[in-house]
């Protein structure tokens, strides 16, 4: 008996050995030398998680690497989600050490589970099979689970953690079935292989095919926190710690639409005329439902959830003006993508900040919060009109895309609606910097300075500041990862 | 669409068979419930307490060890039977496995999951 082996090409895989090896070391860490300062397994994760980014970065420039007998691609488009994954991770990382130490909770389990689940995400957006991507999208939601009900003795972090779990458990059953019926009417699993099956429409087994493609995207629409899926997103955004919601919201959401643009467009491009237009309804009830509900909040942590959803919509109206001819569309999801890490993680590391030193992220925690934190007050205001896409931050070029990418595609009406949406948006987001530059300070803040959070901190406002300059690069990069000018 | 009748039709007969047989037993069957036949039904041993009762939260770190185990096994075994077709390749991919679940297992016992005292 002869056993033909798949191709294995280690080239494409070193950024996910990387964190592997990091992730392991860790746990052995704990067993080999208990009693460590907590900083050290901080400063151990973000070593790997920095030679995983300088691996990604090397890899970015060589051929696109297909490997495991097709099932996983290193082109551009994995490329450009890794490094998107990878910055949210690390900016989770400086984050997250200041409230590890004030709850006392095990770091190096936090930092493991956190690494497992980037690994995951990576898998998800490298994929080019459909099982693969579908275990990714597990490897991710599993750590994020844990994640969310990582404060153990609250209440709240618990009832997330459990609804995100079986809301989470949920879709990904909804999404499996998708791909199954995807895998029954074509005969592959190859994403490749699906797409030459679809060219045509799908022939006689359309009716099969559009049922697939609906429970996928349903299954996706969880996972990217689209309304009317979205149940689960306030609950588990508010009670997980502040950073982790950051890095959910961030890099779990880059993930999941890593792989909903990679299934649309490459297993199932033929059939673009058809998911195109759910896309736009979907579209339009999430920004109309994240922006409006995040009016009536009273909880800015909370408020920012439903800002999550509503970015979300704003990146669907850009994949739903996807088309073979044109792919602007795709392109302006991913730049919004990228330059939503800086600005989202920013604007949650704030809050994780004043929730640890200040006792709560409500409006009245934040009243004044300019006569005592003057570059903490600054800071998340830049990073909420970041979010609400203001000029001089990079913001403003994500709604700028977007818009261009509705123009090109004839859907001018849906870019417009989006341009009323973001209006309406500024009226939560300006209201908390009213609050914190003039109203008087109603609550007490000890304000010491974590070197570790600075240093989050500040890389997320360069990002939100000069990409506002220096968007160019990454927007040439997005549009050569969908396949323009290829 | 016609490939797909055959599916439909099984379908068809799978549920009429589970309503007629169900049927046919409630119409035919005497029914003549009391109080023993009525109780919950534990192999024949008289139930003792509530079924809603509440576990040692150690139990579910056993569960977790033994899936641990139980997965490892599942793949040894096969991995063992095969081992001379496989060779250096299935031996270093099965290193690395064990690797992972090595790690895993110095953790939980370092954690004391394995101190059922």
């Amino acid at each position: 008996m002869q056993v033909k082996f798949p191709d294995v090409n280690l080239l494409a895989l070193w950024p996910v050995i990387a964190l592997v090896v990091t992730a392991l070391v860790l746990l052995v860490v704990v067993v080999v030398r208990p009693r460590l300062e907590g900083a050290f397994y901080a400063l151990l994760t973000l070593a790997g998680l920095a030679v995983a980014l300088v691996l990604t970065l090397i890899q970015a420039g060589s051929t696109p690497i297909s490997t495991f007998a097709g099932t996983w691609r290193t082109d551009d488009f994995a490329v450009f989600f890794t490094l998107v994954i990878l910055a949210a991770s690390i900016l989770a990382v400086f984050l997250s050490e200041d409230w590890l130490r004030l709850h006392n909770v095990g770091q190096p389990e936090f930092y493991t589970v956190l690494l497992c689940g980037t690994v995951g995400m990576i898998t998800s957006v490298s994929a080019t099979d459909v099982m693969t991507l579908f275990l990714g999208i597990e490897l991710m939601s599993v750590p994020t689970y844990l994640l969310t009900g990582f404060a153990k003795h609250e209440r709240t972090s618990n009832e997330g953690a459990m609804k995100y779990f079986l809301l989470g458990a949920f879709s990904s059953a909804i999404l499996l079935y998708g791909l199954v019926w995807a895998f029954g009417v074509t005969g592959s699993t190859n994403m490749d292989a699906i797409a030459r099956f679809v060219a045509n429409g799908g022939g006689e087994s359309r009716p099969a095919i559009l049922l697939a493609l609906l429970l996928i995207i349903t299954g996706l629409g969880f996972k990217v926190a689209a309304v009317p899926f979205h149940m689960w997103t306030p609950d588990a955004y508010q009670g997980a710690p502040t950073v982790v919601t950051a890095f959910m919201s961030v890099a779990g959401k880059a993930a999941a639409f890593g792989a909903l643009v990679r299934l649309l467009t490459q297993a199932f491009p033929g059939l673009s005329g058809d998911w195109g237009p759910v896309l736009v309804v979907l579209s339009v009830i999430t920004m109309l439902l994240g922006n409006i509900v995040a009016i009536v909040q009273n909880d800015v942590k909370r408020m920012l959830a439903y800002s999550a959803i509503g970015h979300t919509g704003f990146m669907l109206v850009g994949l739903s003006t996807w088309s073979p001819s044109n792919r602007f569309g795709a392109a302006s999801v991913l730049f919004y993508a990228f330059m939503y890490v800086f600005m989202n993680m920013g604007a949650f590391g704030i809050l994780a900040w004043l929730e640890n030193h200040g006792g709560g992220t409500t409006l009245d925690h934040l009243d004044g919060l300019w006569s005592k934190a003057p570059a903490a007050a600054t800071s998340l205001a830049v990073f909420l009109l970041g979010l609400m896409g203001f000029p001089l931050t990079a913001g403003l070029w994500t709604k700028v895309f977007v818009f261009q990418a509705t123009a090109q595609a004839g859907y001018t009406w849906l870019g417009v609606l989006m341009l009323l949406i973001s209006a309406v948006a500024a009226v939560f987001y300006l209201r908390v910097v009213v609050r914190m530059f003039m109203f008087e300070p109603k609550l007490a803040i000890a304000s010491p300075s974590q070197p570790l959070m600075v240093i989050g901190l500040a890389v997320a406002l360069i990002g939100t500041v000069g990409l506002f300059v220096l968007f160019t690069p990454v927007l040439e990069f997005a549009e050569r990862a969908v396949g323009i000018g290829a | 669409m016609s490939n797909y009748w055959p599916i439909a039709l099984f379908f068809v007969i799978v549920i009429g068979f589970a309503l007629t047989s169900l049927g046919l037993s409630r119409l035919l069957a005497p029914n003549r419930p009391n109080r023993v036949k009525n109780e919950t039904y534990e192999s024949g041993i008289a139930p003792v307490g509530e079924a809603q009762q509440r576990f040692d939260i150690r139990y579910y770190t056993i569960a977790m060890l033994f899936v641990l185990f139980d997965i490892e096994a599942v793949f040894l075994y096969p991995w063992a039977v095969v081992y001379d077709v496989i060779g250096i390749y299935g031996f270093v991919e099965m290193l690395l496995f064990i690797v992972l679940l090595l790690a895993a297992y110095a953790y939980a016992w370092r954690k004391g999951a394995l101190d059922l005292g």
